[in-house]
């Protein structure tokens, strides 16, 4: 904490002394350095700012079929299809499912993989350890395709293994995907089924940067395992918990298009129908763009705003942000 | 040490010119903002057509859907060369295998601005409103006269507009593309007739069920539900309608289609409709029909030689019976609104549009082009078992790379013309079921009142909410069938549609229906 404190002040101090002259001067002195940077910042510009044109369709009315430059040519329409967004009857519906489906997510999957690597410290045989690291990070390098393929053949009424077993036992076989009691469950269980291995290895990485000389001192102490995790380990990593906190709630407005889209059905639209997939609707199969990329932009700017916001929040309580 | 900056500085430029090269790959290959050649004069204005000599002419076509093998698959690459030599025409086929939604893949390349010639589609009034395709009048005239010829006069009026403009090539082959196909030696086994009213087909399902554990009927897709049995509840099956205050409405509303609604809800319970089938995709139905898990398919017609094969494979006596339309409250009838609708556009954006039309013609409107795209290489993929009656014997197995299958596993076509289709197939008895789809007395058909009206929906009141509501009658529908929701509920669903926006559905759909009848 005294290191943030102090490091502060001494940012502002250096921000008069570096004028613009010696701010060149700067770079040309290392100007192989800013080279080696250029090759990243151009694909950052390619790929991620170049697009962001494409917002202007959420402002006019495009219609497909015409190139890329009729993006710009198109009739502007104004406000037009951010009207139509929040006077849709479903609009409503979709907001809600994509919030919703995420903050159960964010409330079981956030401390799944904290869990994890406070677990996967306590292994003591090294090799143990990285075997269970490997089986529960390799879900995450499946394809959303292949998921969903062993989702079903674990729930598919007719040969799912669940349903299987159901049976076996006497009971009435659940067609779960269309359910909608359990749809929402089956996406948040995917979800960190997925990825909590992977999310794991950041907090991992931050646990074993912990002074090893703390947990010693507290042993000495006689601070159980549990004290010792609750009052040494995760004050530690505090910090990084913040940061993936911080990451994780500009997406509370993005769902996972794939997996809900490879799941979902009209007996579950009720429940399950996010965001990406009515986007995905509105846009590619009615062709209205223009009114998808309106509801793309107003969740972007929901995601910012909830980033800005939190991050403030952590800098007044916390003392520290993302930036 | 400035030996070191001076590599590195090189190293650093070289990287940061590989990656704008890279950024910019897509856009250098990419078409520029394409010329909308909306008019015979900008048609005139384009490139020449290709002649055999000179550069070969670069064309793209989104392969039609039931093309189920990859577009680079290397009989796909055989053919292309094919058509290389022939027309000089440098050909390049894509399209996603097996997709849910064979016109996703056109909408993204047509949006993204990737070259996109020629693609195959199932209404062309959509893409006509937003200009995407072009009229192929003038086109037609000069370079697609076998098609002009040979097409049946109703396909090309049922592409074309109020203004006499065409705009597709028409999938005209027979009147009914999808049907319910049973298993014929099952319905033998249990010495049963292919049934021809409703209950003799729920009896049939039933005893098939009991005796060799039947999952039920599989659609290619869910919502073709309708077209195979609206039609024995409901008077104008699963079309729009004119209803008796002179307005458009859409299918469910008509008369009928709460018992329809009923019967749909009775048969899952008792499992003659597949347990599964609000989930399944076209693959996963024919993958459980094929491997003799289910009795009962909703499939194309073009598909079921293969299938059939498919079945084969695995359940040697396996075969297959085409099921007339069942007789329910109405005689039944299967929507004849698929094939009329489908056809083949030639894009906005397409720089040839001649040499676009030139392909279209070979292969949907000559013989030679017919049989080479759609069964391969004479010699190579086929030979004649019997010229005089058209009989076709393949020389390759569906493991070969170079199979092309049985006639339906095109990838290069662009529709198929009735007068070429009938003349060939791979037995006699494809060929006679063929002509009994096509005899009217025997399979009855349902046409939409307004099946030639180019609706523009981005004219109409409302139009924003127009897929949520569909999205509203696809929820209900499905709850009611899979018993989460009685059928009693039918009415205030479609109240509340109306509510939400449905009411201007129809008044759109109603003013637009009138203004082109001329009311």
């Amino acid at each position: 904490m005294s290191e943030n404190s102090a490091a502060v002040p001494q940012r502002k101090a250096l921000k008069p002394v570096m004028k613009k002259k010696e701010t060149w001067k700067y770079i040309r002195k290392y100007k192989v350095v800013y080279l080696l940077m250029l090759p990243a910042l151009t694909c950052f510009l390619v790929f991620n700012y170049v697009p962001m044109t494409g917002l202007i369709m959420a402002f006019n009315n495009y219609q497909i079929g015409r190139g890329y430059s009729a993006i710009f040519r198109a009739p502007w329409v104004g406000f037009k299809n951010f009207h139509d967004l929040f006077s849709s009857f479903y609009f409503g519906r979709v907001l809600f499912n994509t919030v919703w489906i995420n903050l159960l997510k964010f409330f079981w999957g956030f401390p799944a993989p904290i869990l994890l690597a406070i677990l996967m410290n306590e292994i003591k045989s090294s090799k143990y350890k990285r075997t269970i690291q490997t089986i529960t990070y390799l879900p995450n390098f499946l394809s959303t395709v292949v998921v969903y393929g062993l989702i079903l053949s674990m729930l598919s009424p007719t040969y799912g293994l669940v349903n299987g077993l159901f049976s076996a036992m006497g009971l009435n076989t659940v067609f779960f995907l269309a359910s909608p009691q359990m749809f929402r469950s089956i996406l948040v269980f995917t979800d960190i089924w997925r990825y909590t291995g992977f999310s794991a290895i950041i907090y991992l990485a931050a646990i074993t940067s912990v002074d090893s000389e703390l947990f010693e001192a507290a042993v000495i102490d006689g601070a159980s395992k549990f004290r010792r995790i609750i009052h040494i380990l995760l004050p530690c990593i505090s910090e990084v918990i913040l940061l993936m906190f911080l990451l994780q709630i500009g997406y509370i407005m993005s769902g996972d298009f794939e997996t809900t889209f490879l799941m979902y059905s009209p007996p579950v639209y009720a429940v399950g129908d996010i965001i990406e997939t009515y986007v995905y609707r509105q846009g590619l199969i009615n062709f209205q763009f223009s009114f998808s990329t309106a509801v793309g932009l107003f969740k972007s700017l929901v995601g910012l705003v909830l980033v800005l916001g939190v991050n403030q929040i952590a800098k007044k309580y916390n003392k520290t942000g993302i930036w | 040490m400035r030996l070191k900056r001076f590599w590195a500085l090189l190293v650093c430029v070289s990287l940061a010119l590989a990656t704008v090269l890279a950024g910019c790959a897509t856009a250098s290959t990419a078409p520029t903002a394409a010329p909308v050649a909306t008019t015979a004069a900008a048609t005139e204005a384009a490139t020449p057509a290709p002649t055999a000599k000179g550069e070969p002419i670069k064309l793209v076509l989104e392969k039609p859907i039931w093309g189920d093998k990859p577009a680079d698959a290397p009989f796909v690459k055989q053919l292309e060369q094919k058509i290389l030599e022939k027309l000089n025409i440098d050909l390049t086929v894509t399209g996603e295998q097996n997709p849910s939604d064979q016109e996703e893949k056109a909408k993204l390349m047509l949006s993204s601005g990737e070259q996109l010639d020629m693609f195959n589609m199932g209404d062309w009034t959509k893409y006509m409103t937003t200009g995407t395709i072009i009229p192929l009048n003038d086109l037609l005239n000069k370079y697609g006269q076998d098609i002009l010829n040979k097409s049946i006069p109703e396909a090309i009026k049922n592409h074309t507009d109020k203004d006499g403009k065409i705009w597709a090539t028409g999938y005209e082959q027979y009147p009914v593309s999808i049907v319910v196909w049973m298993r014929q030696d099952w319905l033998d086994a249990l010495k049963l007739q292919v049934p021809t009213t409703i209950d003799e087909y729920e009896n049939a399902v039933l005893q098939m069920k009991q005796k060799y554990n039947d999952q039920g009927f599989v659609p290619l897709w869910p919502n073709i539900l309708e077209a195979a049995f609206a039609g024995s509840f409901v008077k104008t099956s699963d079309q729009d309608f004119v209803d008796t205050d002179g307005k458009i409405k859409p299918y469910f509303m008509a008369p009928g289609y709460t018992d329809f609604l009923a019967k749909m809800a009775d048969w899952y319970k008792k499992g003659i409709l597949h347990k599964e089938i609000a989930t399944m995709t076209s693959q996963q139905a024919r993958d459980t029909f094929n491997a003799g898990q289910s009795g009962e398919i909703m499939n194309w017609i073009q598909n079921v030689s293969l299938d059939e094969s498919l079945l084969q494979a695995k359940v040697p006596d396996g075969k297959l019976a085409g099921v007339p339309p069942l007789k329910g409250t109405y005689p039944g009838c299967y929507t004849s609104s698929v094939p009329w609708g489908w056809g083949t556009c030639i894009t906005a954006s397409c720089k040839n549009p001649e040499a676009a039309m030139q392909y279209i013609n070979y292969t949907l409107a000559t013989d030679e082009g017919y049989l080479l795209t759609t069964y391969g290489v004479e010699g190579t993929q086929w030979e004649w078992a019997d010229q005089s009656k058209g009989i076709i014997k393949e020389l390759l197995k569906p493991t070969d790379d170079l199979y092309v299958g049985t006639g339906g596993e095109n990838h290069l076509t662009c529709g198929v013309l009735k007068s070429i289709f009938s003349k060939y197939s791979t037995s006699q008895r494809d060929m006679d079921f063929m002509n009994w789809l096509n005899d009217p007395t025997k399979v009855s058909t349902s046409t939409a009142v307004d099946m030639n009206v180019a609706y523009d929906n981005s004219k109409m009141d409302g139009q924003e909410n127009f897929a949520a509501l569909d999205t509203l009658i696809n929820e209900a529908k499905w709850k009611i069938i899979m018993g989460d929701q009685p059928v009693s509920t039918w009415d205030s669903v479609v109240k509340d549609w109306l509510s939400k926006g449905g009411d201007k559905w129809i008044d759109g759909h109603t003013a637009q229906y009138n203004t082109s009848i001329g009311k």
